[in-house]
């Protein structure tokens, strides 16, 4: 999985890199200090260019500026120069895709002799400080312009860039915004915010009563693993470094690569850990989890059989799997069996597995619901 | 520099006792506020559904708790606090008051000596919006005089907290919520007392609720302060949050280098105890020592900053 990291001024990218982190992304404004990220011996994966920056609200329409051609420009020479890989169109506070369209039309040509991707952001227009759909807020919206800016430059260099944190301003269901964006999705900012301000914070912190998430993180996730995303996740946690006193950036950046880590381990490489050829399968607990695990794994990878502690279940039938006794997988040599917790009990589950000496793994089924 | 310690909660009783005091101390925290609240949650006083746990006897409880007393001795653990369950009075529900003000609070407390505990955290009464203030800090202090010779026996102090209510939708200060009032409580319980019976908890994500300026509360808490609750949230709900993460600019959010001044100024020697055990729900099950790890580093940098500052 491809992490990475928006640059914010005064983190130091050598302690970005000791959590993993070695793309970093650069705001157009901020390029000034990425001959420094450079000359470090770090890449520079993309840069942000703000379309706001490039743009005039008159007569009730957006106009694009008269310089507006000359600054994407720069920024499209500066990510040849570095060697960036991509471009982020950032939308927010514009309303209309006409602007977008003719500021590539303008460029076109230079667009296609670099080979640079670029990335439209999805975003949202603001008014009097409340929030509002855009050009550029819906999938649909975003494939249609992304595949007509393809066309303007006769080449697929054209992809989109969901913030999950401008979604949660417009209580966009991220999700179905995943899906609608298909393969087009190219990039993923990982932020998070109260959904009433743009903050850029760190995921999972923004919930209700205590600890139920309001951003729907493992739907997104799951999302992504359905999509078979091969694009990069890039933490724009600016606000969350910006409001971090500096001597605790690099606690962040921990807290980032483990949050990759949890995406990978126990969503991405769920496959991976069930593909083990000459293992049978084994799912502790028969009820709605394993059920889950059937419908989004079952055809391809079904289980021998099912274990419950549920001792009035033994020996019946589960979605045409047998229930047995958890005494039954030591009946499996350890070397021929594979065996995944699918109950929400994991600690005493786990704890039972560990007293019989049975390794195993936990199935999260929240992320494929 | 300040020991630095984490809520039970979230953790234990869900973790078996051993593995729960291992992650904890893995994470780098040599203290712990035990949850005794988990084992009779707020959410079911409130819906009136009393469990039986606080039936057994004394004994019965110690046997319990032992394997928390072995588990910290093993993992050299201490606690600098517990809490006790609340709400311990709900309008118009005599019998579980009485059963909450005459069994749970003091076999709490009795727990809180088996484990070594120096101070218990306990809700005071909130009534100020049904019979005006001067009852509520009549009926508390009435109550809580009455736990003095239990205290004693116990060589255990009990700390008030800054505490919020709900008013239709929206969060108003409850009983000690204003540092003249947590005062009041504590001088006046600890004048009866004849000795330093009663403290203070400061919660610092319930001064956000109520609009409290953290420093000039501790200042007026001063020596009274005896144990925190660090947390942070919007300044919306009481979401129980890691620090630094809401807001986009260094002064959004709670003021904690003000914290820390007062802390530095009132020379606080207590624990800097987070209680931030929604963390534990909301990162992904998987994720639970990295959070805990993050939390510790978190302590360790403002018991860094209380030293130097």
């Amino acid at each position: 999985m491809k992490a990475g990291i928006q640059y914010v001024n005064g983190i130091s990218v050598k302690e970005a890199a000791v959590h993993g982190f070695n793309d970093i992304e650069v705001l157009f404004e901020d390029i000034e200090n990425a001959s420094g990220i450079l000359d470090e011996g770090f890449s520079i994966s993309g840069i942000c260019v703000s379309l706001k920056a490039m743009t005039d609200f008159a007569e009730g329409k957006d106009l694009l500026r008269e310089n507006a051609s000359s600054v994407f420009m720069t920024a499209l020479e500066y990510a040849v120069k570095s060697g960036a890989e991509y471009i982020v169109i950032e939308t927010e506070c514009v309303k209309s895709a006409s602007v977008l369209e003719q500021l590539i039309d303008e460029c076109a040509a230079a667009i296609n002799k670099a080979g640079i991707y670029i990335y439209v952001e999805n975003g949202f227009s603001s008014v009097d400080n409340r929030f509002y759909h855009n050009d550029y807020s819906e999938g649909a919206l975003l494939t249609a312009l992304t595949e007509r800016l393809d066309a303007l430059c006769g080449r697929r260099l054209f992809g989109i860039c969901i913030s999950i944190g401008h979604a949660n301003l417009l209580g966009t269901n991220v999700r179905d915004l995943v899906d609608e964006c298909g393969g087009k999705l190219k990039l993923m900012h990982i932020n998070d915010n109260d959904g009433l301000s743009d903050q850029h914070q760190m995921p999972y912190t923004f919930t209700t009563g205590r600890g139920s998430l309001s951003t729907d993180w493992y739907h997104i996730i799951g999302s992504l693993f359905r999509l078979n995303f091969k694009g990069r996740l890039v933490f724009d946690t600016k606000g969350n470094l910006s409001r971090t006193p500096k001597q605790l950036h690099g606690v962040m950046f921990g807290l980032m690569r483990a949050v990759i880590d949890e995406w990978e381990d126990s969503c991405f490489r769920t496959e991976e850990y069930l593909a083990q050829p000459g293992r049978q399968i084994i799912l502790f607990g028969a009820g709605k989890m394993a059920q889950n695990y059937m419908e989004a794994w079952g055809l391809k990878y079904r289980p021998a059989f099912l274990v419950d502690n549920n001792s009035k279940i033994w020996g019946q039938e589960r979605m045409g799997l047998p229930v047995k006794s958890p005494d039954e997988i030591l009946e499996i040599p350890s070397e021929k069996r594979n065996v995944w917790i699918c109950n929400q009990y994991y600690d005493a589950i786990g704890l039972q597995l560990d007293k019989m000496g049975v390794e195993y793994r936990c199935y999260w089924d929240h992320y494929y619901l | 520099m300040l020991d630095i310690g984490v809520q039970t909660k979230g953790i234990l009783p869900e973790m078996t006792v051993e593995k729960g005091f291992e992650m904890i101390k893995k994470a780098g925290f040599n203290r712990v506020d035990i949850n005794i609240d988990t084992f009779l949650k707020n959410s079911d006083l409130y819906a009136g559904n009393v469990n039986k746990f606080f039936d057994a006897s004394v004994e019965e409880l110690f046997i319990y708790f032992n394997q928390y007393r072995q588990a910290m001795e093993k993992f050299g653990i201490r606690p600098s606090q517990c809490h006790a369950p609340y709400p311990v009075k709900v309008d118009g529900r005599g019998a579980q008051n009485e059963y909450m003000q005459g069994t749970v609070i003091p076999k709490s407390i009795l727990v809180a000596e088996f484990l070594g505990v120096p101070w218990v955290v306990i809700h005071p009464f909130k009534m100020q919006y049904i019979y005006g203030r001067d009852r509520e800090r009549r009926e508390n202090i009435e109550y809580f005089k009455m736990l003095v010779p239990l205290l004693k026996q116990c060589k255990v102090g009990v700390c008030f907290e800054n505490l919020y209510e709900g008013l239709g939708a929206r969060i108003v200060e409850g009983v000690c919520a204003n540092p003249d009032d947590a005062v009041w409580y504590i001088d006046t319980l600890n004048e009866y007392a004849g000795e330093e019976l009663f403290g203070f908890c400061l919660d610092t994500g319930h001064l956000q609720l109520v609009k409290r300026e953290p420093y000039e509360f501790i200042k007026k808490l001063g020596s009274r302060l005896k144990a925190l609750h660090l947390h942070e949230n919007d300044a919306v709900g009481d979401l129980h949050q890691m620090p630094y993460t809401f807001g986009k600019n260094e002064n959004d959010g709670q003021k904690w280098e003000q914290i820390f001044k007062a802390l530095r100024e009132i020379n606080f020697g207590g624990t800097l105890s987070f209680e931030t055990y929604p963390c534990m729900n909301s990162f992904p099950k998987a994720m639970s020592s990295s959070v805990l790890e993050a939390i510790h580093s978190i302590g360790e940098y403002m018991a860094q900053r209380i030293e130097n500052i």
